[in-house]
């Protein structure tokens, strides 16, 4: 039956996008509904700031409540690699939602490089940056740097400076497709 | 053949985030069959809104890559084992290159991984295979890269330390394109 679903979901029927416009003029950062309307692991993003039809960041405090985060590990708690992709994801679903069309969807098809340079750990911030290029046949390559504010730095530090408060965690480059998502609906 | 009981002295991952639930066939530094059932009731389709959508109960693809990830890790620590020797420290997923997503996995379907070495560096294993669900191909990983890094001091506190991921041989790293 699944099999049935998948060969009917593909490819996205006749989806003409015209290029991507803004239709929030919002800056200041936005939250995320804790109300999944897909199955993901967590909420990986707490709040997001748009900066243009392409460019948007997002923030994620990482807490040991986080789901999944008990087993990963028992006696030491990092947030899982896969995690901080997810986050990436997340912060894209949240662009699509605000520059295209509000009933597309979006489908990670590839992880084209993705590294990982640093754990990021409990009580550290996420800080996710993503662009994003819209790309022929309905795909969307996406560009994203990610750093961590770590939870033991002196609250004093400047966020502006973030040179010496913040490394890298990850950088990678994603593909996704934008599907319709009111088929069903 | 392997009991879950196996695969939990093995890897360090834990409920609800040990991914693996059996291992079908293993060729020590070679390869490796493992199966993942999707559940509806896994903490991935908590909190979600009533929808009549079913493809938004897709099995996320975070987790379908760590799945994954953990059946790669098993062969290796496994294969280590074998020879007498254990590696400690803590398991890091380092980076990936090529993983191209084919079809989607629902509640009632079983991952089928199959995880390749292709070789190890160190405390470093480079990583490639698939996924299938149903026979079809679900998802093809490139190149996966695991490392084993120790826990330790980290100014005051415990933490794997970064420096050394960045110390891994740059011939196989995997930098940005």
């Amino acid at each position: 039956m699944n099999g049935a679903l998948h060969k009917s979901m593909a490819p996205a029927a006749a989806l003409v996008l015209d290029e991507p416009v803004l239709t929030t003029s919002a800056t200041a950062p936005s939250p995320v509904p804790s109300t999944a309307h897909r199955a993901a692991p967590l909420k990986a993003i707490d709040e997001y700031r748009i900066l243009s039809a392409h460019e948007i960041t997002a923030e994620k405090l990482v807490r040991a409540d986080d789901p999944y985060l008990e087993g990963h590990y028992p006696d030491f708690t990092i947030y899982p690699g896969v995690f901080v992709i997810e986050s990436v994801t997340q912060t894209v679903h949240a662009l699509v939602e605000q520059t295209w069309e509000s009933r597309i969807e979006i489908e990670l098809t590839a992880i084209k490089s993705v590294r990982f340079t640093s754990p990021v750990l409990v009580g550290d911030t996420l800080r996710i940056r993503c662009l994003c290029t819209y790309v022929e046949d309905n795909r969307l390559t996406v560009k994203a740097d990610c750093h961590i504010d770590r939870n033991e730095l002196d609250p004093d530090l400047d966020d502006a400076g973030a040179g010496a408060a913040s490394d890298r965690a990850a950088r990678m480059t994603l593909e996704f497709r934008l599907v319709r998502a009111d088929a069903h609906e | 053949m392997s009991d879950h009981a196996h695969i939990r002295s093995v890897l360090p991952h834990r409920h609800p985030i040990l991914l693996v639930d059996q291992i079908e066939e293993i060729e020590h530094f070679d390869h490796i069959v493992t199966v993942k059932a999707v559940t509806g009731s896994e903490p991935c389709y908590a909190g979600m809104a009533e929808t009549t959508d079913p493809r938004r109960f897709a099995y996320p693809r975070s987790l379908m890559v760590e799945s994954f990830g953990q059946s790669g890790a098993l062969l290796w620590l496994e294969s280590i084992r074998r020879e007498g020797r254990e590696l400690t420290g803590s398991l890091i997923f380092a980076a990936a290159k090529n993983v191209t997503f084919h079809r989607a996995a629902y509640p009632g379907d079983t991952l089928r991984h199959v995880a390749h070495i292709e070789q190890i560096v160190g405390d470093n294993a480079f990583l490639r295979g698939q996924t299938l669900v149903d026979g079809e191909l679900a998802a093809d990983y490139g190149s996966v890269i695991a490392v084993v890094r120790q826990t330790e001091s980290l100014d005051g506190r415990q933490a794997p330390v970064a420096s050394q991921l960045a110390a891994i041989p740059r011939q196989h790293t995997m930098e940005e394109q």
